[in-house]
């Protein structure tokens, strides 16, 4: 058994497992996980194994850092951190075939933890080498002759074995879960429940996609869009936040008539994500079941945030009466913060009497006073950072001008929330949108005439951002791709790159909407596409038949190839079947020599050829010279020329 | 070690009797579906429950391109059951022949092994033992041996040798049996005898000390290289004492009178002194020296040759 060489292949695969994990893990662990599959590249190179009290020290060393440094907090994160650590040390102990398999089998198992992480069309495919490799190393293990044939009859059996276990996810009737393990958290950005200036500007620097939505033929969304994630109804002087009132209405919600005008209907395909609030034009609704609809028509996710979702959505315009209590929250203020902002506020209320003159003073206001929308503001401290932003610096994003107008419109007595999510989205084809990170956004909702309606200062400083992504924008394009980390879309006006990067978004998208967000429900809609009424019994017969035609089809296809080591033998089958053609029959018990011999006998014509081919046989055979590719074109030749001659 | 009471196993082997139907009692066997016999391996069963905990993590975590792998490795299990069925589909095996084996040494089957098609890892195993691991090209013939479990004189029906392969991935467990319809003779160890005289003689009728007397007085028949265990008497020390030489006197009546030995008049337990006749019947056959074998159970007449010795050291291993 060539114990290097699955040592290495071994020792590689949980390299690139640990690789994987790099986002989720601390890297330190990640580093101990490294160093031991590098250990065991280096001890495999020498066929050694490590000394039994060492392992065991060793051990105990890495379970307390395991601990440590990954936590008991998030116990999908250790288990697979302990899975991947126990693995690694059978590894460095594994001596025998035995323990080898069992790597093998515990390797299987981390593969698929993987896909807790990420589920990527670039990370299946490269978990999908991985176990073609895996498979290999089995193979080789059984039968350790050349790994080079282990691996490709590996691949040959995954290949053949894709389409029957892509056709049970299709048609096996998807179970729900029996019992809701908590879901690894995800290290990813997003929105956060409190408002602070810079944690969107943060956002602003990741080109992640958030998600995607489909529009419905017909009912084409209208710019600009923006997707309502999250309602802050309470100023802390700095922050605004989520209050408890509000997250206890979620589960009492407020009774009320509420109309509905302009529905629209679309799908929205979200990606995983570390906080559930979803997102939705306008006052949305949801009947999917994973997805929970907020009286104040927001979307949440009920479970499973490490996993895309495809969900359908209705917007609408609501009408509504704010009761008294909530009047109350909405108009809330510390005390005594921002007195010059507070008396702006009260100067334009004294001008401008009803809500709707109050509302376009204020747009006027940051259209007229000279600010400016920016990416990297001047950093604000201390209180009353409200009057600095105002007053002296005019520098600001999103954050910073809603923070502003909510204040000022609670200020003068009018109901006014913030709302956080995403502003916009790119066109990739006729009916889709992407909204990515950087599209993060924030604006006022401020309530009069029975509805809530939207003000958003950037729609007078930037008019531009209303209109397209914030990578669209040209003014800030420049600081935006600056502001970008490493990504394909830092160098999207490179048309090569450009074009690969839509196209590559393209496969994404199909391979998120086909793949990844395939649930009980577009399996029931497929069934009902494809077998009407009768699904509930054409289902188990179609998929029997499949397999059981699958099956049988493999049986019967699957000839292995027959690798003859000795030089010449398939050669001299061929002449012998051109020799039967002719009606010459060779006997098995003959050499070869001796059949050539009396193939000559009956067909003199062919002697030339025949004598050649004799010739060679001689060398290759008896004087034991190397069967060269010379000698094997030749060969080739002379069967062509016996085929064709008369 | 843990090991099983003796009714389990007596159970298990009549279970297996009722259902292999004698199926595989035969000197020869060719494995087509009747009798193949094609099973998940141990580690088959583990590759399956990993199968099956990344189902449950799949089914949980609502994730379909987990589902995706639990789906694959089961799919993967069918194939390796097919390809392994077909593997060893048209495997003929047949009983050669086994050596002559003496206690404490167990006898070794031979068996030659004839594939139709490309066959890979087959292997003999004899519950615990093993024999080396062979492929085979098409149409290609190997021989294979293997130890059977028994050490201990006696004699035996055969063992029920399985002929077993793990291809492909080690998954599966695809195998069938042949239990050739032959006696298998464990002789007794030899043990050369302590004390050389002529108690060998067929004097049973006599007592010990007039035989050496009787023992062959008649004409003069030749002289013969002394071989150890011929009586002294019969020493022709008038040689020795020219020669020095040690040569025995032959007479007419020794060439026609057997040397026959009688388990009674050896001395130790039965199987000592049945690991002496073993020697003495190896000796005498090597000297080809006719000789008689008489057991409390059996009489052997006087006979010379392999033959012989063969029926007498099978006596040996029956008594």
């Amino acid at each position: 058994m060539n114990t290097p060489l699955i040592n290495t292949v071994l020792s590689l695969l949980f390299i690139v497992i640990s690789g994987f994990l790099f986002t989720e893990v601390a890297t330190p662990f990640l580093a101990i996980l490294a160093g031991l599959s590098f250990l065991n590249l280096f001890l495999g190179k020498f066929y050694k194994k490590l000394n039994g009290l060492i392992a065991n020290i060793l051990a105990a060393v890495c379970l307390v850092a395991l601990f440590v440094l990954v936590g008991v907090s998030d116990t999908v994160k250790l288990f697979v951190s302990m899975m991947l650590l126990a693995s690694s040390f059978k590894l460095l102990q594994a001596k025998t075939v035995k323990q080898y398999q069992t790597v093998c089998l515990l390797v299987f198992f981390n593969l698929s933890t993987v896909y807790l992480f990420h589920q990527g069309l670039f990370e299946t495919l490269v978990v999908s080498v991985l176990y073609v490799a895996n498979f290999a190393v089995l193979g080789y293990l059984t039968r350790p002759q050349s790994f080079k044939a282990a691996n490709k009859q590996s691949f040959k059996t995954i290949l053949l074995a894709l389409p029957i276990a892509a056709f049970l996810i299709l048609f096996l009737p998807k179970l729900p879960a029996f019992w809701q393990l908590p879901g690894p958290k995800l290290a990813k950005t997003g929105l956060s429940e409190q408002v602070n200036p810079f944690s969107i500007a943060k956002l602003a620097e990741s080109d992640d996609l958030v998600f995607r939505v489909e529009q419905q033929p017909g009912q084409a969304l209208q710019a600009p869009y923006y997707w309502r994630s999250l309602i802050h109804d309470e100023f802390n002087g700095s922050e605004w936040l989520i209050s408890d009132i509000l997250k206890s209405q979620q589960f009492n919600p407020i009774r009320r008539a509420i109309t509905h005008n302009n529905s629209i209907d679309y799908q929205v395909i979200a990606e995983p994500s570390s906080s559930n609030w979803l997102f939705g034009l306008g006052f949305a609704q949801s009947a999917n079941s994973d997805v929970f609809s907020t009286y104040n028509g927001l979307l949440k996710r009920k479970g499973n945030l490490n996993k895309n979702i495809k969900y359908a959505v209705t917007s609408s315009e609501a009408t509504l009466n704010l009761t008294d209590f909530e009047k109350r929250i909405y108009t809330r203020l510390p005390k005594a913060t921002n007195p010059q902002t507070t008396a702006l506020a009260n100067q334009l209320a004294a001008e401008h009497e009803d809500a709707q003159g109050y509302f376009n003073a204020l747009l006027d206001y940051f259209n007229q006073q000279q600010f400016t929308y920016t990416l990297t503001p001047t950093p604000m401290y201390g209180d009353n950072t409200l009057d600095q932003f105002v007053f002296d610096t005019k520098r600001g994003f999103c954050g910073h001008y809603a923070s502003t107008a909510a204040f000022m419109f609670r200020v003068a007595g009018y109901p006014a929330r913030v709302v956080s999510g995403y502003l916009g989205g790119e066109q990739t084809k006729a009916a889709t949108l992407n909204i990515y990170q950087y599209d993060a956004h924030a604006w006022v909702e401020v309530f009069f005439d029975e509805k809530w309606h939207i003000f958003d200062a950037t729609a007078v400083v930037a008019p531009e951002r209303l209109n397209g992504s914030l990578s669209q924008l040209g003014d800030l394009n420049e600081s935006f791709n600056d502001n970008l980390n490493f990504g394909l879309k830092r160098w999207s006006h490179f048309k090569a790159i450009n074009w690969l990067r839509i196209h590559l978004e393209e496969l994404d998208y199909k391979w998120t909407n086909w793949v990844l967000t395939f649930d009980q429900a577009s399996q029931q809609s497929l069934f009902d596409s494809l077998f009407g009424n009768k699904s509930a019994w054409l289902t188990p017969l179609i998929v029997l038949g499949t397999l059981l035609l699958s099956f049988t089809g493999y049986f019967f296809y699957n000839k292995r190839p027959v690798l003859s080591r000795e030089p010449l033998v398939d050669d001299i089958t061929k002449l012998y079947l051109w020799a039967k053609k002719q009606g010459i029959e060779p006997l098995d018990t003959n050499t070869p020599l001796q059949n050539i011999a009396f193939i000559k006998e009956h067909k003199p014509t062919a002697a030339v050829y025949l004598n050649e081919f004799e010739q060679i046989i001689i060398e290759v055979r008896y004087q034991q010279q190397s069967y060269t590719q010379n000698r094997k074109n030749h060969v080739r030749v002379l069967l062509n020329s016996l085929k064709t001659a008369k | 070690m843990y090991k099983r009471p003796a009714f389990v196993n007596q159970f298990r082997q009549s279970v297996f009797n009722k259902l292999l139907k004698n199926k595989h009692k035969t000197n020869e066997i060719e494995l087509q579906h009747k009798t193949i016999y094609v099973l998940p391996s141990k580690l088959g069963g583990q590759f399956l429950l990993i199968a099956l905990l990344n189902f449950v993590m799949g089914i949980n975590y609502q994730n379909n391109l987990i589902l995706a792998m639990a789906y694959l490795m089961v799919v993967v299990l069918v194939f390796a059951i097919l390809t392994g069925y077909k593997n060893v589909r048209g495997l003929s095996v047949k009983y050669l022949s086994i050596n002559e084996s003496y206690a404490p040494n167990a006898p070794i089957a031979r068996f030659q092994i004839h594939a139709q098609s490309h066959c890979d890892l087959i292997k003999l195993v004899n519950e615990n033992l093993e024999s080396e691991t062979v492929s085979l090209q098409s149409k290609e013939k190997k021989t294979v041996e293997i130890a059977l479990k028994c050490s201990e004189r006696g004699v035996y029906g055969f063992d029920r040798i399985k002929i077993i392969s793990h291809f492909p991935f080690g998954l599966v467990s695809v195998w069938s049996y042949i239990e050739p319809a032959e006696t298998v003779y464990v002789y007794p160890q030899p043990i050369a005898l302590e004390k050389l005289d002529t108690q060998l003689h067929d004097n049973a009728e006599h007592d010990g000390d007039n035989a050496q007397v009787k023992a062959g007085n008649d004409d003069f028949h030749q002289l013969t290289p002394f071989v150890q265990g011929t009586a002294l008497n019969k020493v022709s020390w008038k040689h020795y004492a020219k020669t020095e030489q040690l040569l025995t006197k032959e007479f007419t009546s020794d060439a026609s009178q057997e040397l026959a030995l009688n388990f009674n008049m050896l001395s130790g337990n039965n199987e000592h002194r049945l690991s002496q006749l073993c020697f003495l019947v190896n000796q005498l056959t090597d000297q080809h020296i006719a000789f008689s074998l008489t057991l409390p159970n059996k009489h052997i007449a006087k006979g010379q040759g392999i033959n012989h010795q063969k029926a007498c050291l099978q006596a040996l291993a029956e008594f």
